[in-house]
């Protein structure tokens, strides 16, 4: 089995350091891996790729330099690659329009304002990332005790009985 | 030339006739001549010659061996209004005097010679009525008395000799009054030329001495004296000429009223937009005011909870520093949480080439991440630290120094974020000038990137490109000036919607002034509508208004020019560029921020 990623997108160094350091409890289980910029989170997600590996979920800042988060979203969603991947926004900006839009053409699956707490960010990860492995991955039984056990278990029963 | 005038003489004989031309002969001139008859018969014939073509017989002169006892030559000159010489007459003297001005004045009047005043050619007139109606009589009029009434039909004249006469006219419920100048003496008379009923009411001001003359009088005496005739002409045409200059005078003096009742429209009209642009303004400023005070609050707010942060930042390294000094590795402890503190954060490919060299050089990928983690990345420096220590006891290093690491990376976080919400505030407090606004040396750079610092997550894809060069401070209101910044940076970004190029410039023309350039590559200003973006209540944002950024066109160029500067703008689609040049000095001393 090889290791979901969790890539975060986010330009500014102090705020990539507090959500990498939220993210720790999910360490154990996910790579988690850093981008700057638009361009460097397509470089991760296709070495991620071409290693076999897979990004999972998302953090997407949406002031980003030369591109809006919600854009770099939606790109991903129109990309078989890609689109499986669970896409959350984390901003204090993003405006009304942008983020209807996001969700409208699919990109979204989660909005997170800034500031965040540590719980707030540990739940919707769980989430998301409950719903990833549910919809593409078959052995579900490592995250039962990271992520949503009861959501997993069931999951894990009704598979079992189909079998 | 015809003949306009003869003198008749009636002489008998050569001697005699040589005698009497003698006595005339300074009255023949070009328009005189005399021309001599023979006899009563001759006389009678020449006369009704000369009456019928028109000519003036101002003068008879018979020969008093020639006049029958009857007189019938003086009656017969006499008839046409002609002065009579007789030698032998007692009156011979005084006659000729007579006859003399007479002649001067119709030699002056055919000649249009304008030496005979209108009083003059007036007074010839009332000569000629009363030798010819045999001196009619002198009416007595009190004040108040109508001589004749606008619109009413006009049987005569009145020739006024003494007192005043005011002419008016009824106009729509009001009492147009004439000059007094413009009938002169002669009341009625145009009216009774023309045919026409009166153009107007005459009535005594004063007493007033007048003679009646009716229509038909004054028929009987024009038959008797050629002379009346053109004195009647004279003064008709100068009656005529009069109104006709008096009309020219008022057509003058009403277009003159015209252009100064338009200057004062304009004035007025002037006057109103500047009151409108004056409200518009105080709104706004008032809007800034308001903006001012809540951003000074705030900034205040936001101060303490920054100051504490900062001081607990450097407390807690404080703390950790003498924490660690106890610990039994504090060296490796204390370099780990140094790294932290003073190691500029990585972008996040390099770290990951950091990684990637490290796991190669180490041939341990997880051991290389959490390496680089720590600030490590040399094969060599983790040599230094990890030499001889086994698994479990290099795990224990490694979480021990990522413990450290993370407290050194927390404080530098809390400590650059800090001081970024401190230079926010700051930003935002000396863009709105909390502080009452005072004349200081402004740079036009600095307000230029607080204004951008305001707008910059307007910009979007927008390339930001900067083209300052060093210009020296200007005398100024800063947070004016930072309105004219901030409003032709929003419209320019407005204006490209998502991408596009915003070029900030700025230059020292000349070294007395400072020029800024705000140029977007937005569709460009219409042609028509770039000669009214100034104006007030102009807007290509469908009234849109935002509080505290886009101020209008009009307060901006208002700003710039209370600082003495000039605000242009050239565009065409693709590129539109706002030039604002500033004197150095600014604005006076005595000018005031609208704030003040």
């Amino acid at each position: 089995m090889s290791t979901i990623t969790i890539l975060v997108l986010e330009d500014e160094p102090e705020v990539r350091a507090a959500i990498a350091r939220d993210l720790e409890p999910f360490a154990g289980s996910f790579r988690i891996e850093m981008a700057d910029a638009a361009d460097d989170a397509r470089s991760v997600i296709a070495e991620t790729l071409e290693a076999d590996g897979e990004v999972g979920l998302i953090l997407c800042d949406h002031l980003l330099p030369g591109l809006r988060g919600t854009e770099f979203l939606i790109e991903l969603d129109h990309d078989p690659a890609t689109a499986p991947m669970r896409k959350v926004l984390i901003t204090g900006q993003a405006g009304h329009e942008d983020t209807i839009r996001a969700i409208n053409e699919g990109g979204l699956d989660h909005y997170i304002a800034k500031p965040w707490t540590a719980e707030e960010l540990h739940t919707v990860v769980r989430e998301q990332l409950t719903e990833y492995v549910l919809a593409e991955v078959e052995d579900l039984l490592p995250y039962v005790n990271i992520l949503d056990g009861p959501r997993l278990l069931e999951a894990i029963s009704e598979r079992g009985w189909d079998r | 030339m015809t003949d306009r005038s003869v003198i008749l003489m009636a002489a008998a004989d050569s001697i005699e006739r040589d005698r009497l031309r003698d006595q005339v002969d300074d009255l023949t001139t070009e328009v005189v001549r005399v021309e001599v008859v023979s006899g009563p018969a001759e006389l009678r014939a020449r006369l009704q010659e000369l009456s019928a073509a028109g000519t003036v017989v101002p003068l008879v002169i018979i020969d008093e061996e020639l006049e029958s006892a009857d007189g019938e030559m003086h009656s017969a000159a006499t008839e046409v209004g002609a002065a009579v010489l007789q030698r032998s007459s007692p009156s011979a003297a005084a006659e000729l005097e007579t006859a003399r001005k007479r002649i001067r004045r119709l030699q002056r009047t055919f000649f249009g010679d304008s030496g005979l005043s209108d009083d003059e050619v007036e007074e010839a007139m009332i000569e000629e009525i009363d030798r010819a109606l045999d001196h009619p009589e002198r009416v007595v009029y009190p004040p108040g008395t109508i001589l004749l009434e606008e619109n009413q039909p006009v049987d005569g004249i009145q020739i006024v000799m003494a007192g005043r006469v005011r002419l008016f006219r009824h106009v729509e419920g009001h009492d147009v009054i004439f000059h007094s100048r413009t009938a002169g003496r002669i009341v009625g008379l145009s009216a009774t030329a023309l045919r026409q009923p009166a153009a107007f009411t005459a009535q005594a001001v004063t007493e007033l001495t007048a003679i009646p003359v009716s229509f038909e009088q004054l028929e009987t005496a024009l038959q008797k004296s050629q002379s009346l005739s053109i004195h009647l002409v004279d003064v008709l045409v100068r009656s005529l000429a009069r109104r006709n200059l008096r009309t020219v005078e008022q057509r003058v003096h009403i277009d003159r009223l015209a252009r100064e009742l338009a200057v004062e429209r304009d004035q007025l009209a002037n006057a109103l937009a500047r009151l409108e642009q004056a409200q518009t303004r105080l709104i706004e400023s008032e809007k800034m005011a308001t903006l001012g005070q809540l951003v000074a609050g705030v900034a205040h707010e936001l101060n303490n909870p920054v100051a504490a942060i900062e001081r607990g930042a450097d407390f807690l390294t404080e703390d950790i520093e003498r924490l660690s000094a106890v610990h039994p590795r504090s060296d490796v402890v204390l370099a780990s949480l140094e790294r932290a503190r003073t190691q500029a954060p990585l972008a996040t490919r390099e770290e990951r080439e950091l990684r990637r060299d490290l796991a190669t050089e180490l041939g341990d990928g997880a051991l290389a991440d959490r390496l680089v983690g720590l600030g490590i990345h040399t094969g060599a420096g983790a040599a230094d630290l990890l030499e001889g220590l086994s698994e479990a006891e290099r795990d224990a290093r490694l979480d021990e120094m990522e413990l450290y690491y993370r407290l050194g990376r927390s404080v530098r976080n809390l400590r650059s974020s800090a001081s970024r919400i401190a230079s926010h505030v700051k930003s935002l407090r000396s863009y709105a000038r909390a502080d009452r606004e005072k004349r200081t040396d402004v740079s036009i750079e600095e307000g230029m990137e607080e204004s951008l610092m305001l707008l910059n997550h307007k910009l979007g894809d927008i390339e930001l490109v900067r083209a300052y060069s060093a210009v020296p401070p200007m005398t100024g209101f800063a947070g004016e000036l930072n309105q004219v910044w901030t409003n032709l940076l929003s419209n320019a970004i407005q204006a490209m919607t998502d991408t596009g190029t915003l070029t900030v410039a700025t230059r020292a023309p000349d070294p007395g002034h400072v020029e800024a350039t705000i140029t977007d590559t937005g569709p460009g200003i219409a042609e028509e509508d770039l000669a009214r973006i100034f104006d007030l209540h102009f807007t290509t944002k469908e009234g849109r208004v935002e509080f505290g950024l886009g101020l209008g066109l009009t307060i901006t160029r208002d700003i710039v020019e209370r600082h003495n500067g000039t605000i242009e703008v050239e565009s065409r689609p693709g590129q539109t560029t706002f030039r604002v040049t500033l004197p150095v000095d600014g604005v006076d001393a005595t000018e005031h921020a609208t704030k003040d």
